[in-house]
């Protein structure tokens, strides 16, 4: 899965700190999803949405198996 | 975060453009890797970290009261019988303390100490069936042989449990 989340988070000039405090979550999970380690649940895909107002497939890109 | 006004490059301040280039990866925050292998949790610097601490302690203090009474024999059969229920009592202490914990976790953490939990326990049953082989061979006209229970290698298996516990979280890094 590739994502925008390093872009969206640059353009806003939040830190991923900062983005780890808007979405009630670590800095490493913030880190794991921006370097396509971790995918995230639904549930936090939808906070990322919100905080970015974005939609989601704006942010997230499915790549196939 | 990076702060436009103090990036000067050859003399230049920095465009802000160029503030907002993103093929720099900001450097991961380390794990608590010492934490993670010693006492299998993400260190005491969250609240719910020092809630687990400070619950855990508290029960093995209690636990390790009630083995002392036992073994010295302090009261009569009832104290006794009391300080029996205090030992399972602490475990169901620490196990609902851990749990709690675990529910408090982001979904990352939660990830990685589930998966540590499930390799544990794979472990714990690939240790205990192979002492169960062993004192079948040494001992073929038992059906039980010791080998130790199985309570025995979930407890065995915690040092697997830690060193999942730091692979994974490198792994995340």
């Amino acid at each position: 899965m590739k994502n925008r989340i390093r872009v969206l988070r640059a353009e806003r000039r939040w830190s991923q700190a900062e983005l780890a405090d808007r979405l009630r979550v670590s800095r490493q999970t913030v880190n794991a999803v921006e370097n396509g380690k971790f995918d995230p649940s639904l549930p936090l895909a939808f906070r990322l949405s919100v905080v970015f107002e974005q939609p989601i497939e704006e942010i997230f890109q499915y790549e196939g198996e | 975060m990076r702060d436009p006004g103090h990036l000067e490059k050859g003399g230049e301040t920095m465009s802000e453009e160029m503030d907002l280039q993103t093929d720099v990866p900001e450097p991961g925050l380390p794990w608590p890797y010492a934490s993670l292998i010693l006492f299998g949790f993400f260190g005491a610097s969250t609240p719910e970290g020092k809630r687990l601490a400070w619950q855990s302690v508290l029960a093995g203090g209690i636990m390790f009261a009630a083995a002392l009474a036992i073994l010295y024999g302090v009261g009569g059969v009832a104290l006794q019988a009391l300080w029996a229920l205090l030992i399972p009592a602490g475990v169901v202490g620490i196990a609902w303390a851990f749990f709690r914990y675990v529910q408090a976790l982001d979904e990352l953490s939660q990830s990685i100490q589930l998966k540590a939990f499930s390799v544990a326990y794979g472990a714990a049953m690939v240790f205990y069936f192979v002492s169960l082989t062993h004192g079948l061979v040494d001992h073929p006209e038992s059906v039980f042989p010791s080998g130790g229970g199985l309570g025995f290698w979930i407890i065995a298996a915690e040092p697997v449990r830690g060193a999942t516990l730091v692979y994974l979280a490198r792994k995340y890094a």
